[in-house]
């Protein structure tokens, strides 16, 4: 496999606690790669690793095909773009100045790269305010644009999308999918909107308590995210006797009112018929996939922990 | 290290903070000057105070005397440290450091950047106060004589030194702790309650190693600064401060570097 970034058994402990656990991940390069976990599940941590601003404990990770030593002495960190938890901007300068700061520190003199950074990411006529006057969505947009100087192959987003308006997460969206699609780089992102990253990640890594605990592909995910029927239903234990009967065995009751049926999908009219000729009153009934949402959930141990 | 400089010298113009602190020396360089002529001129006139005449004698009369005082006074000290911290701990308050820690060839330039800057500033304000000095004694006393220019010169170049000594070691506080407060507090006290603190010193020497004429602040940075420094130094006094300053930089730089490349960035 072309894998672009790997890592073999990160491991970051804090005193006793580990933050990431034997993490070993894998990205292809192209890849929109999204990270899933709860809060305080070692999201931030692996990423902070990943993009040089923290060592780990143990294990190592092979980014360019190299390890994160090579990486250092070649400085080949200045490859990965990085936008780790908000963006860090100075308030009283503006987009401007902030990008001028980091173009100067990565040795780029072009004079019109600010300008078109900015014109990229939306903000090219609000470039000379100060950045303490922007919104969060653009402040998010000008932490991409902060990540993008120096033109980096990697970029490692942290919940760019966190505390934007539906608008804004659309804005990010588009960003990110010419990024990746026009430009060909590769994102890792991390979100807890589940449901919008699943409108844009080619793969997807599932984070709980610092151990990766799957990694999946959209077409594994909807594998796994097995279709069901939906019966809401008046007496479910009428209902669940009538099933067993019918020899129809893999279901769950869901709740007092809701049975899932994950076998015999297509014969759902059928069932509907057993169970009002059986007296038994079904006030609706349809097909669904269970979401991503619902898979994180059953992987990192349930709704109560998201 | 010249890319992160020339990153550092960009914000250093565009700090306001900088440009706060030279309003505020000059500030006090003026009211320095006034308060001097204002108690001088109620014991010369028939304004009924009476010091004595060894206190009119203490007062300033010359331009580099005027110096000579506003650097007992300890203004630029102060200011340093102030400014030291505000520079230093910016970038990492707002997050800014997280853009650049990674693409930065080795994070030790990130210290040595900031120590330049803060040499520069160093430098620009002893040249601000020697102008204002000069300017305040001409136009606010009528005062253009100066007696020791030598004296003046020297005290510039050993406040720049010890200045800059006393700098680093609060950029190693800072980077020891990370966080603006105490370096800052430490830093203040330090040049508030240096004496107090040098004769406690002192007096543990003196009770510990039974060293009755040893002297602690000949041996560090602020202590020099504060007690020895002056236009009428002796050359053996300004080697040793400056042999001190130059060990007190090199090894709280070293520590800084040390902990900028180890220490995760939060």
């Amino acid at each position: 496999m072309d894998y672009i970034l790997t890592t073999d058994s990160l491991t970051k402990q804090y005193k006793n606690v580990k933050a990431v656990d034997s993490v070993n991940l894998h990205v292809k390069k192209g890849d929109i790669y999204g990270f899933i976990g709860r809060n305080g599940a070692g999201k931030t941590t692996t990423l902070k690793i990943l993009s040089g601003l923290s060592h780990a404990t143990s294990g190592d990770f092979c980014i360019f095909g190299m390890n994160s030593s090579l990486m250092r002495s070649r400085n080949m960190f200045s490859k990965i773009g990085i936008l780790i938890e908000e963006p860090g901007l100075y308030g009283d300068m503006s987009a401007y100045d902030n990008l001028k700061m980091k173009c100067l520190c990565s040795g780029i003199k072009d004079k019109e790269y600010i300008s078109k950074l900015l014109y990229m990411v939306g903000l090219g006529n609000v470039g000379k305010r100060h950045t303490k006057t922007y919104s969060m969505g653009m402040k998010q947009r000008l932490g991409i644009a902060m990540a993008l100087v120096g033109n980096p192959e990697i970029l490692i987003l942290d919940e760019p999308i966190n505390g934007l308006d539906p608008q804004g997460i659309a804005e990010i969206r588009k960003t990110l999918l010419y990024l990746n699609r026009e430009q060909g780089k590769t994102i890792i992102i991390s979100s807890h909107i589940l449901e919008e990253l699943s409108k844009i990640a080619t793969h997807y890594g599932i984070i709980n308590n610092g151990r990766l605990v799957a990694e999946l592909t959209p077409d594994e995910l909807s594998a796994k995210c097995e279709s069901r029927i939906v019966i809401k239903i008046y007496d479910v234990n009428s209902a669940a006797r009538l099933l067993h009967s019918i020899n129809i065995h893999k279901f769950n009751i869901a709740d007092q009112n809701t049975i899932h049926i994950y076998e015999h999908i297509e014969d759902s009219s059928q069932i509907n018929m057993a169970l009002c000729k059986a007296d038994v009153f079904v006030s609706s009934l349809w097909i669904e996939q269970a979401g991503l949402e619902e898979f994180f959930f059953n992987m990192t141990g349930g709704a109560d922990n998201a | 290290m010249l890319k992160a400089l020339k990153m550092d010298f960009y914000r250093f113009f565009k700090t306001k903070s900088f440009y706060i602190i030279l309003a505020a020396l000059t500030a006090s360089c003026a009211i320095m000057i006034w308060s001097f002529y204002i108690t001088s001129t109620a014991m010369t006139s028939d304004m009924g105070l009476d010091l004595g005449e060894s206190f009119l004698e203490l007062l300033p009369h010359t331009v580099d005397e005027y110096f000579d005082a506003f650097l007992q006074g300890n203004f630029l000290v102060l200011f340093t440290v102030i400014f030291a911290v505000l520079f230093c701990s910016a970038e990492y308050k707002n997050g800014y450091i997280k853009n650049i820690a990674s693409i930065v060839s080795k994070r030790s330039g990130l210290v040595f950047s900031k120590l330049i800057c803060i040499l520069c500033a160093i430098v620009i304000m002893h040249i601000i106060t020697v102008l204002c000095i000069i300017a305040g004694c001409a136009g606010i006393i009528g005062i253009t004589e100066v007696q020791n220019i030598r004296g003046i010169v020297l005290e510039v170049i050993w406040g720049i030194i010890m200045n800059f000594s006393i700098a680093s070691v609060i950029v190693m506080l800072f980077m020891i702790t990370r966080k603006a407060t105490f370096p800052m507090i430490t830093g203040i006290i330090y040049v508030l309650m240096g004496s107090s603190v040098f004769s406690l010193a002192d007096l543990i020497a003196e009770k510990v190693f039974k060293a009755s004429d040893f002297t602690v602040a000949k041996y560090t940075n602020m202590g020099n600064m504060l007690y020895f420094v002056n236009s009428s130094a002796s050359s053996e006094t300004l080697i040793r401060s400056g042999i001190v300053a130059a060990v007190f930089f090199a090894l709280s730089s070293v520590v800084s570097c040390i902990l900028i490349n180890r220490k995760d960035i939060r």
